[in-house]
């Protein structure tokens, strides 16, 4: 697998930005920062962290999640997915 | 989690008669009984006149009689006879269910009757095509969810685990490196997996022993909210799946699981015979061979169930192995949405 790259995740409710550097997760970064997101299999397949994406340009690696639900309903998981966009923009 | 506006299959064709049958289809007891013409018909198996159990009752010309008191009902729940009455109220009625008989199955609709749209159901032409395909189907109650069949069809990685002597094979790797290609249609998922170079599992090779190794295919489509068609089989290691003559195993099952109760279900389940189709033994085999699978399965999901009575769900955490059946619930979890918005 390529090498993963580092980027910003910004969350619309509290307006707060993080890095997520390339040997982490969003939902490790989270949880560091004291924010509980609910997740269960961390790995793309039980939909438990599922969220939308306000902005940005996601690099989708779950495997549950129907093109229609990606790309027209914005959902997203942020236990395993990335970004190929610098920000990403999570309505969280 | 059961989804009203859709088919079940309430039983197989051959298995009702004008002997009056009571089953419990999404939480409702029903009755299900033919007419003497042959027609099959579907109504609360209760009468409106004090309650009874309408599978108590008889077949008459006129209607399935209530045996308490003698009131007779037409297939379309509406009373036609009251013993030494002349008035029969317009309320003396029973529900009557949508019954649809179509490939050996009777499909039974819950929902709305103005919603009963035949072409929902699945289309299984294997049923009738004795000389290609012929078959053994049968029913077995289960005390479990319905979905938790599902999940238990679509879930390969419990096959190394809880059919080790059957259709499992005995080696847990060739299941978890198995290419799983997975793909969600409108109404559900389809999932195909193929197995090279593996062992071929015991009901394989007691249906149609294999010199050797054996490139092994499973494909299976969930249509939501309950059926599971499958196709499985394999030939020589290295031979082409299309054109390869004996030894190979072809087999196709169909499963249909109907909700009884939230914590039971019934199983509808046939094995056809593709490889050696005029050999009504080999078909047998299928047969038994499945049925000890099927047992094996029985075993385990009712004593999930039971846990999971105890300890709810919501705690449980996914393996990456649980995509399909994730999907499988995801497109019943819409179905359902699509039918009540909210
Ligand atoms: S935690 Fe299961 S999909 Fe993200
Ligand atoms: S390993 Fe799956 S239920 Fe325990
Ligand atoms: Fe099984």
């Amino acid at each position: 697998m390529a090498e993963e790259r580092s980027f910003e995740i910004q969350l619309a409710r509290s307006q707060q930005t993080y890095t997520i550097p390339a040997d982490k997760s969003i939902i490790d970064v989270l949880y560091e920062n004291g924010i509980n997101h609910p997740i269960s299999c961390e790995q793309g397949i039980c939909g438990t962290c599922i969220v939308k994406v306000l902005a940005g340009e996601p690099d989708h690696r779950d495997s549950i999640l129907t093109d229609d639900e990606r790309n027209r309903e914005g959902q997203f998981t942020p236990c395993c997915s990335r970004a190929f966009s610098e920000r990403l923009v999570l309505d969280i | 989690m059961i989804v009203r506006n859709a088919w079940y299959v309430a039983a197989w064709a051959d298995e009702i008669t004008e002997k009056p049958v009571a089953r419990r289809i999404c939480n409702e007891p029903i009755v299900l009984y033919r007419t003497l013409d042959g027609a099959a018909c579907a109504l609360l198996d209760s009468c409106s006149h004090r309650g009874a159990p309408l599978s108590l009752g008889t077949v008459t010309e006129k209607g399935i009689r209530c045996n308490y008191h003698g009131l007779v009902f037409g297939c379309d729940g509406a009373c036609v006879e009251i013993p030494n009455q002349d008035i029969i109220p317009k309320k003396a009625r029973v529900a009557r269910y949508p019954l649809v008989e179509k490939d050996q199955m009777l499909w039974i609709w819950h929902g709305d009757p103005e919603k009963a749209d035949e072409s929902m159901i699945p289309d299984y032409p294997f049923h009738d095509d004795r000389e290609n395909w012929p078959h053994i189907h049968d029913m077995m109650p289960v005390k479990c969810h319905y979905l938790m069949l599902v999940d238990n069809l679509l879930d390969a990685t419990h096959l190394a685990y809880v059919h080790p002597a059957s259709v499992g094979g005995s080696a847990p790797s060739v299941h978890m490196v198995a290419k799983n290609v997975l793909d969600a249609t409108d109404n559900g998922i389809k999932l195909s997996r193929q197995m090279s170079n593996a062992p071929a599992p015991p009901v394989y090779n007691n249906c149609v022993p294999f010199p050797g190794m054996i490139d092994r295919w499973q494909n299976f489509e969930f249509i939501a909210p309950a059926f599971v068609i499958q196709y499985s089989g394999g030939v020589e290691a290295g031979k082409d799946r299309a054109t390869a003559g004996a030894p190979r195993f072809d087999m196709r099952i169909f499963h249909a699981l109907t909700p009884e109760t939230d914590t039971s279900c019934f199983y509808f389940w046939s094995t056809a015979n593709g490889h050696e189709t005029d050999n009504p033994a080999a078909t047998d085999m299928i047969d038994s061979e499945i049925r000890k699978a099927l047992a094996e399965d029985k075993v385990m999901v009712e004593a999930q169930q039971e846990r999971i009575n105890e300890f709810g769900e919501d705690w449980l955490v996914d393996n990456k192995a649980d995509a399909p059946r994730v999907m499988a619930r995801r497109a019943v979890a819409k179905m359902m949405q699509r039918q009540n918005p909210d």
